[in-house]
C-alpha cells in the first residue's frame, strides 16, 4: 500500500556550527566540506514533489544547521516555489528548524515575508541549554539564542520552542516553563534524549530512561494545568488530551502513521523520515539515481510501511492503545532494528496517559478512561 | 462549578470543545478509519518534530493505492 506524502523533510546541510553531544548526527566528527544539498537537486526534488500533490507541498527545512546555506541559498527555494505557484497554482508552506544563532534582520525579515513557521531549539534556562548546546569551542550558545529569538519576534513572528529533555532538564520543570512564558513563547514540546551508540543496544551515557522522561512530563503536565490556559500549547499534551477525548491527533507520533515525512538528505539519498536518517538500510535510495516516485513506489518504501503498521503485542492489551498508536516508531527500532520490538517510550507512555487521564476524570463530567479495545488472551502474547 | 459542558477548567472546557467540533469533519481515511481534518490546524505548523502535519487530507490522497 503506497501514499502520496506531500509533506517533507529536507536536509539541506550536514553541517552545524553547535557541537553538541547529543546530536543524532554528532558522531565526533568535524564539519564536512561542500555537505549543502545541490539547489540543482533540490528544484528537481521539488518539481517532482509537486507532481505528487499540485495542490499543496509543505517543506521542513532542517539540518545540521539549515541557515548555514545560507539566505541566497533560501531564497533560491523561494523563488523556484513562486515560479511554480504562478504556472500551477501550487500552495507551499514552508516551516524550519533553526537553533537561531545565525539568524539576523535579515533572515528575521525573510522568515516574516514568506511566512515560514520557525522552531527554534532551546533546552530551557542558560544553565540547561548550555550544558549541551555549545560551539565547537564549547562556548555555550544560550545568549545568541535568545538574542535572536527576540529579533524574530520582533518581526511578529510567532515562534514555537522543541527542547531536549537531558539529565540536566530533570527536577528543572518549574524553571523551564517559567522561562519559556517568560520569553515569552507559548508553544512548545518536549523531546526525550534518547541515543544510542552505533553498532551497540545501549543508550549512551547522556539519555534519559522512560521513568525520567514519565517523571519530567508529569511534573510539566501538572504546572501546565496549573495555567489552565489553552493558549500556551504543549504538543505532547494537545496530542495526548485529543486521543485520550476519542479523536484521532494529528501528530504522527499519536496517530500510528509513520514514513509521511519522507526526507531528503544533503547527499539526495530518500528515507521515510528524519528520525531513520542514519539507518542505510531504510534508505528508499537516491535522487540523483532515480525518481522521487519510483523511490516512494519501491519496495524499500513498502517494506517499512507496512512494518510500521503492525501493532506490537503489548499494545493490544493496553489501556491506550487507540489514544497513543504506539509512539514514535523510532523508538522502537534504535537498539536491535526492529519496528516490532518493544517501544523505548512504552513505560513512560502508560505512566503519562494514565495521569493525563486522571486530569480528565476529575475535570471533566462523566469522562471514562480508554479501556483495553478488545479481548485478548494473554497466553497468546508473545513478546519478540 | 462546572460549564454547560460539563468540563471544570478553561484547558478542559477548550479540548472538549475542539473535539467536538472536529468530530465534524471526520473523513474515512485509506485504512478505512476516521480521521479530523487537521488541515487547517496552521497552530501546529511551527514544530518540525516530525508531527503535525496541518495539510494531512487521506481522502485527497487515497486515489495513489491503486497506482
Amino acid at each position: 500500500m503506497f501514499t502520496k506524502s506531500g509533506s517533507y523533510i529536507i536536509k539541506v546541510t550536514g553541517n552545524c556550527n553547535l557541537y553538541c553531544p547529543y546530536c543524532y548526527h554528532f558522531s565526533g566528527k568535524k564539519r564536512v566540506p561542500k555537505s549543502t544539498l545541490s539547489i540543482d537537486l533540490l528544484e528537481s526534488f521539488i518539481e517532482q514533489a509537486v507532481e505528487l500533490t499540485p495542490d499543496k507541498v509543505w517543506f521542513i527545512w532542517h539540518g545540521g544547521e539549515p541557515l548555514l546555506a545560507g539566505i541566497d541559498y533560501f531564497k533560491r527555494i523561494v523563488a523556484i516555489e513562486e515560479r511554480i505557484t504562478a504556472k500551477r497554482g501550487t500552495k507551499f508552506r514552508n516551516s524550519i528548524q533553526t537553533n537561531a544563532t545565525l539568524v539576523n534582520h535579515q533572515w528575521a525579515d525573510f522568515f516574516q515575508a514568506h511566512d515560514f513557521g520557525v522552531g527554534v531549539s532551546l533546552d530551557g534556562t542558560k544553565e540547561i541549554h548550555d550544558r549541551n548546546r555549545v560551539y565547537f569551542s564549547q562556548k555555550g550558545s544560550f545568549d545568541q539564542t535568545i538574542k535572536n529569538i527576540h529579533l524574530l519576534q520582533d518581526t511578529g513572528l510567532r515562534i514555537g520552542i522543541l527542547a531536549v529533555v537531558t539529565k540536566s532538564s530533570l527536577g528543572k520543570e518549574r524553571e523551564i516553563l517559567d522561562y519559556f512564558l517568560q520569553i515569552p513563547v507559548r508553544s512548545f514540546n518536549f523531546l526525550p534524549c534518547v541515543e544510542i551508540a552505533e553498532n551497540d543496544c545501549e543508550a549512551l551515557p547522556f539519555s534519559i530512561t522512560d521513568n525520567d522522561y514519565a517523571e519530567f512530563m508529569i511534573n510539566m503536565f501538572d504546572l501546565w494545568t496549573e495555567l489552565d490556559d489553552p493558549s500556551v500549547r504543549v504538543r505532547y499534551f494537545n496530542s495526548a488530551i485529543i486521543g485520550l477525548l476519542g479523536l484521532t491527533p494529528p501528530s504522527c507520533t499519536f496517530n500510528g502513521t509513520c514514513g509521511n515525512y519522507v526526507t531528503l538528505n544533503n547527499d539526495g539519498g530518500v528515507f521515510p523520515c528524519d528520525n531513520f536518517i542514519n539507518y542505510k538500510e531504510l534508505k528508499f535510495g537516491n535522487l540523483q539515481e532515480s525518481s522521487l516516485d519510483t523511490l516512494l513506489k519501491g519496495d524499500v518504501r513498502h517494506d517499512f510501511y507496512e512494518a510500521s503498521k503492525v501493532q506490537r503485542a503489548e499494545c493490544e492489551i493496553c489501556d491506550f492503545q487507540t489514544a497513543c498508536h504506539g509512539a514514535c516508531r523510532k523508538y522502537s527500532y534504535i537498539f536491535r532494528k526492529k519496528l516490532s520490538d518493544p517501544n523505548f517510550l512504552c513505560g513512560s507512555r502508560k505512566v503519562i496517559f494514565s495521569h493525563i487521564a486522571g486530569y480528565l476524570e476529575e475535570n471533566i463530567a462523566g469522562y471514562k478512561r480508554p479501556s483495553v479495545p478488545k479481548a485478548v488472551n494473554l497466553a497468546d502474547i508473545k513478546i519478540n | 462549578m462546572n460549564n454547560v459542558l460539563g468540563t471544570k477548567t478553561r484547558l478542559t472546557e477548550y479540548f472538549v470543545q475542539l473535539v467536538q467540533e472536529k468530530k465534524q469533519s471526520v473523513k474515512q481515511n485509506w485504512y478505512g478509519e476516521d480521521w479530523p481534518d487537521w488541515d487547517n490546524d496552521w497552530d501546529n505548523s511551527w514544530d518540525n518534530s516530525h508531527g503535525d502535519n496541518p495539510w494531512e487530507d487521506w481522502n485527497e490522497w487515497s486515489d495513489w493505492n491503486n497506482s
